[in-house]
C-alpha cells in the first residue's frame, strides 16, 4: 500500500490531537449535566479506563503484526466473514468521521460565522481534509509535530489569563451527590474518544520502531486525556457546574470571560483556533483510516481514488446526520456509549481472540 | 576597473559526441576551422613560419588575455625559437615541452575538442604536418571585478559578493575554505552555451546521497542554453509545483561558505553570481549569514523579529479583513469604534479596500525595482502621497487600511532571502481571498493546508520543515535561536549526518 511510516513521537502527537478532537468541544456540558461540580473526577475516571482500553488496543495491534485493523480481521477471518467483519468497523468511523464534521460545523455556524450556511462550511474543512489524507500519514504526522507546540502554548496562555476568575467554591462539595453520578457520566468521556481510538488501529502499522509505539500511544493518551481534564475543571471553576451544563459550547464562554488590563478581550478566538486544529486531526485520521479502510477492503492499490466520492457523501451524511444540537447532545449522553461499545470493546475483542486463534495455529504448523 | 580572470576549468568537455581527428595537412586543418567557424570577426588566425614550417596561431579576440599571447605564445615562437636551431622533425615536441612559458599547455586531436576550447578563450597552436594541435590557457576576459553585494547588504560581515566568472566564484570559495577536502566537481550544461558549473562540497561532510542526486539531477538537464542559475534551479528543484522555493540561492560567498561547512552542496554557474545551495530548509530562508557575525542575543532576537514579520506579512491584510467584516465582536470596543468612524464614508468593502492597496503597492514595488534610479525617488511621491494620503483624503480608503498596507509591506522586506518574499506575497491574496469569504474560518482552514504543504515538501531528500518536522531536538540550537558559537558543536542532522562535530565544547574558557 503506501511505503510511508510515521515515527513514535508523530503517533504520539496524532493520539494527543485525537484524544482533545471533539471532546474538548462537546464533552463539559453532558458531564456537568449530569455529575455536576465532580465532572472533573469522572474525567480521571474515564482516563483511568480509558488508559486500560488503550493498553488493549496494543496488544491487537501488536498481534496483528504490521497489518492495519482490516487487514487483520480477513487474516484473521477469512475473506468473506473478515469483510463482513470489517464492514462494522469501517461503517463506525465513517459515521463517526460525518458527526465530527457536523460538530464543527455546528460550531462554527452558530458561534463564529452564522451567516455562512452549514454545507459550505462542511465543504471547506473537508477540502481541507480530503487535500491532506491526499498527502498521506508521513504528511500528517510532520504538520502534528509543528502544531502541538502551538496548541501547548495557546493552552497555556489560556490557562494563565483564565486564573484570576477562577473561583474554587465552585468545585465545592466534592462528591456531594455520592459517588454514582461519578462513575455513571464517566461512561461519556471513555466513549467520546477512548473507544473512538480503535480507529488508530488503522495507523498503527505505519509506525516505525514498533516497540516504542505502545508506549506513545498510552503516553499520549494520558496527555490528551491531561487536557480534557484541564478543559473541564477551568469550565467548571471559572463558569460553576450549572453555567457549564446549560452552556452548548462552555469552553468557548470560558474563552469570553479572559479579560487583559482591561483591553485585551475577546480572546475566546483562542479557544476556536485550538478546537479547529484537533478537531482537524481527528477529523483526518477517521477519513484517512475510513479511505484506507476501504481501499484494503476492496483490495485497491491506492486509497487515494476513494478521497474525494467518499468525501461527497460525508457532506451529505453529516447534514442529515441528526437534526439539531439537542438531539445530538441527548445522542451523545444516552446511545453514544452503547454504539461506541459495540464497535469500540467488543468487535476488537473478537478480533483479538481471531487472531490469538490464527497466531497459534500457524505457530504450530 | 580590468580584472583578468581565468575561466573555467579546461581539462573536461562534455561535448563527447564523435568528432573528426585532426588531419595532419595544416591547410586543410584550417580549412575546415575557417569552414565551421564562418567569418566571424573576431576570431583571429595568425600564420607563421618557424623554422620553415608553417604553423597557425588561433584564438577568438576578446576571450584571450592579449598580454599573454602577446607576450608568452606570439614572442615566444617568433622570437626565441628561431634563434635556437630546430630540425623541424622536433619543432613539435620542442614547441611543447621547452618553449611555451605556459602553466597549462595541453594536445587536442579532435575538432570538436579543439572549437570547445577555442571557443572557451584558449589559444590553439597548430603545426603543419602534426596530426594535432596545442592548446595553452590564455583565457582572460573583462569582468566586474569583486565587488560589493547589491541585494544582500549587511551591517557587519563580509561585502563581497560573487560576480559573473566561474573561477573568481570559486577561487572566494576556496579563500574561505582551505580544507583540502572542498571539491569542485566539474560540469558543462548547455547544448549551444556550454555553461561552466561547479558543484562544490566538502567530502566526507556533505551526504553522498545529496552529492549524488545533485550530479544525476545535473546530467539530466537538457537545454540549449544556460544563462543565469535560474535556468538550472527549475530543473533540479523538488517541488515544481509549489510557491515555495526549495533551493537556496545567495550572491555572498560567506553565506555558500557557511552552507558548504554545514554539510550542504553548492551549484555555482558561470555566468551569474547568483550560487545555489542545496538542500535548502525552510528555516534556511529566514536566516541571515549576519546573525552569525552579529552577538548570540542579537541573532536570536532578529530571527525571532523575522518570523514575526512573516506572520504579519502573511496574514495582517486579512485578519483585518475577517476582523471587520465577520467577527466585529472580538474587537475592542474602543478600537472598534475608531474603526468604524474610519470606515464610515468608504463606499468599498474591506475586502475590495485591501485589495485595491495590496495591488497598488505591488505595482508601486515592481516600478521601483525597474525604474532607472533617478526616477525612482518620483516613484516614491506618487506612492507615499498620491496613493496613501490623497486615497484616504479622498475617502476612497480607511487611515487603518493604509496602515496595514504599509506594516505588511515594510515586514515583507525583512526576509534576507527575496524568493522567500514572493510565495508570502502571493499567499497574501489567497488568505484575504479567503478571509473576505469564510473570516477566520476560512483564514484557520488555509493556515492548515499551507502547513501540511509544507511538511509534504522536500529537498534533496531531505523533509522541508525539518527540524520542526520531524522534530530533532539536537538542531533546535541555530533555528529559532542562535546559541553562540561554542555551543553549536554538531551540524545540522539533516545534512550533515556523517561528520557532526563542530566544535570541542571545552574549547571555551569558563
Amino acid at each position: 500500500m503506501e511505503n510511508q511510516t510515521i515515527s513514535p513521537r508523530q503517533f504520539m502527537f496524532i493520539v494527543i490531537l485525537f484524544t482533545i478532537g471533539s471532546s474538548i468541544l462537546i464533552v463539559p456540558t453532558p458531564m456537568a449535566a449530569l455529575a455536576k461540580q465532580d465532572a472533573w473526577l469522572s474525567v480521571i475516571l474515564s482516563v483511568m479506563a480509558g488508559l486500560l482500553l488503550v493498553f488493549l488496543y496494543n496488544k491487537i495491534g501488536e498481534s496483528a503484526k504490521g497489518k492495519t485493523f482490516i487487514q487483520a480481521s480477513t487474516y484473521a477471518f477469512g475473506a468473506w466473514f473478515g469483510r463482513l467483519f470489517s464492514v462494522f468497523y469501517l461503517i463506525f468511523i465513517y459515521i463517526l468521521a460525518a458527526l465530527v464534521l457536523r460538530n464543527i460545523g455546528d460550531f462554527m455556524t452558530t458561534q463564529i460565522i452564522p451567516e455562512t450556511p452549514l454545507q459550505f462550511t462542511h465543504i471547506l474543512f473537508l477540502l481541507v481534509v480530503i487535500a491532506g489524507a491526499y498527502l498521506g500519514v508521513q504528511v500528517i504526522g510532520r504538520s502534528a509535530e509543528i502544531f502541538i507546540p502551538w496548541l501547548i502554548l495557546l493552552l497555556l496562555f489560556m490557562v494563565l489569563s483564565i486564573t484570576p476568575q477562577i473561583s474554587i467554591d465552585n468545585l465545592k462539595p466534592v462528591l456531594g451527590n455520592g459517588i454514582l453520578p461519578v462513575v455513571k457520566t464517566s461512561n461519556i468521556v471513555i466513549g467520546t474518544p477512548f473507544l473512538e481510538m480503535v480507529t488508530l488501529l488503522m495507523i498503527f502499522p505505519y509506525v516505525k520502531e514498533s516497540k516504542k509505539t505502545s508506549h506513545a500511544w498510552l503516553l499520549g493518551a494520558l496527555m490528551g486525556g491531561g487536557v480534557l481534564l484541564l478543559i473541564t475543571l477551568l469550565c467548571l471553576l471559572v463558569l460553576g457546574p450549572d453555567l457549564t451544563a446549560l452552556n452548548a459550547y462552555p469552553t468557548y464562554k470560558v474563552g469570553e470571560k479572559i479579560n487583559i488590563a482591561g483591553f485585551l478581550e475577546g480572546l475566546e478566538i483562542i479557544i476556536a483556533i485550538i478546537w479547529m486544529i484537533t478537531i482537524f486531526f481527528k477529523l483526518i485520521v477517521l477519513y484517512y483510516a475510513s479511505s484506507v479502510g476501504i481501499a484494503q477492503f476492496l483490495k485497491l492499490k491506492d486509497h487515494r481514488p476513494l478521497l474525494l466520492p467518499l468525501g461527497m457523501g460525508m457532506v451529505v451524511l453529516s447534514i442529515i446526520a441528526y437534526p439539531d444540537v439537542a438531539y445530538f447532545e441527548t445522542f451523545v449522553g444516552e446511545t453514544w456509549m452503547s454504539y461506541a461499545l459495540t464497535h469500540g470493546l467488543i468487535l476488537p475483542l473478537i478480533l483479538w481472540a481471531g487472531l490469538a486463534i490464527k497466531n497459534k495455529k500457524s505457530n504450530n504448523t | 576597473m580590468k580584472q583578468d580572470s581565468k575561466g573555467a576549468s579546461s581539462n573536461s568537455s562534455s561535448n563527447t559526441a564523435v568528432s573528426e581527428k585532426l588531419l595532419s595537412s595544416l591547410d586543410e586543418n584550417m580549412n575546415i576551422i575557417e569552414q565551421k567557424l564562418g567569418k566571424s570577426s573576431d576570431l583571429v588566425i595568425r600564420r607563421v613560419s618557424i623554422s620553415k614550417t608553417a604553423c597557425a596561431v588561433v584564438y577568438i579576440d576578446g576571450l584571450v588575455d592579449k598580454d599573454t599571447v602577446q607576450e608568452y605564445v606570439m614572442e615566444a615562437l617568433m622570437l626565441d625559437l628561431p634563434s635556437h636551431r630546430t630540425s623541424a622533425k622536433h619543432l613539435y615536441d620542442k614547441i611543447k615541452k621547452a618553449s611555451l612559458p605556459i602553466g597549462e599547455l595541453s594536445e587536442v586531436e579532435e575538432f570538436a575538442h579543439l572549437l570547445n576550447r577555442l571557443l572557451s578563450g584558449e589559444t590553439l597552436l597548430l603545426i603543419d604536418k602534426e596530426a594535432k594541435a596545442l592548446v595553452a590557457s590564455t583565457k582572460g576576459w573583462r569582468d566586474r571585478g569583486v565587488q560589493e553585494s547589491t541585494s544582500e547588504s549587511v551591517i557587519r560581515g563580509p561585502k563581497e559578493a560573487f560576480n559573473e566568472t566561474l573561477r573568481t566564484n570559486t577561487a572566494l570559495l576556496r579563500r574561505k575554505i582551505r580544507d583540502p577536502n572542498l571539491r569542485m566537481d566539474a560540469k558543462r550544461i548547455g547544448k549551444m552555451t556550454q555553461t561552466d558549473i561547479a558543484v562544490a562540497y566538502i567530502e566526507g561532510t556533505a551526504e553522498d546521497s545529496v552529492i549524488k542526486e545533485v550530479h544525476a539531477r545535473l546530467d539530466q538537464i537538457d537545454i540549449d542554453g544556460v544563462l543565469e542559475s535560474g535556468y538550472i534551479e527549475e530543473y533540479i528543484q523538488d517541488a515544481q509545483y509549489s510557491p515555495f522555493p526549495t533551493i537556496y540561492y545567495s550572491e555572498k560567498p560567506d553565506a555558500i561558505a557557511a552552507g558548504i561547512l554545514e554539510g550542504r552542496v553548492a551549484i555555482i554557474v558561470d555566468g551569474t553570481p547568483d550560487v545555489l545551495l542545496v538542500p535548502a530548509l525552510f528555516v534556511n530562508f529566514f536566516q541571515s549569514s549576519e546573525d552569525y557575525y552579529q552577538r548570540a542575543d542579537i541573532g536570536t532576537l532578529i530571527r525571532l523579529l523575522r518570523l514575526v514579520c512573516f506572520s504579519i506579512a502573511l496574514f495582517m491584510p486579512s485578519l483585518y479583513i475577517a476582523f471587520t467584516t465577520f467577527h466585529q465582536e472580538m474587537i475592542p470596543a474602543p478600537l472598534l469604534i475608531s474603526l468604524a468612524a474610519q470606515r464610515e464614508g468608504v463606499p468599498f468593502p474591506a475586502f475590495v479596500e485591501a485589495m485595491i492597496m495590496e495591488l497598488t503597492f505591488e505595482i508601486l514595488r515592481e516600478a521601483g525595482i525597474r525604474l532607472p534610479k533617478p526616477v525612482g525617488s518620483a516613484v516614491s511621491i506618487v506612492g507615499a502621497l498620491v496613493l496613501g494620503q490623497s486615497a484616504v483624503q479622498a475617502g476612497l480608503v480607511s487611515p487603518a487600511m493604509v496602515i496595514v498596507v504599509a506594516i505588511t509591506a515594510i515586514s515583507s522586506f525583512v526576509f534576507p532571502a527575496y524568493n522567500m518574499a514572493i510565495p508570502i506575497r502571493m499567499l497574501r491574496f489567497i488568505f484575504m481571498f479567503l478571509a473576505a469569504t469564510f473570516g477566520l474560518y476560512g483564514i484557520i482552514l488555509g493556515l492548515i493546508a499551507l502547513v501540511f504543504h509544507l511538511c509534504s515538501l522536500q529537498s534533496f531528500g531531505v523533509p522541508y520543515m525539518s527540524p520542526f518536522a520531524p522534530i530533532v531536538a539536537k538542531d533546535q540550537k541555530d533555528v529559532l535561536i542562535r546559541f553562540p558559537h561554542w555551543g553549536l558543536f554538531t551540524r545540522p542532522t539533516s545534512t550533515a549526518k556523517k561528520n557532526q562535530k563542530r566544535t570541542n565544547p571545552s574549547s571555551k574558557e569558563s
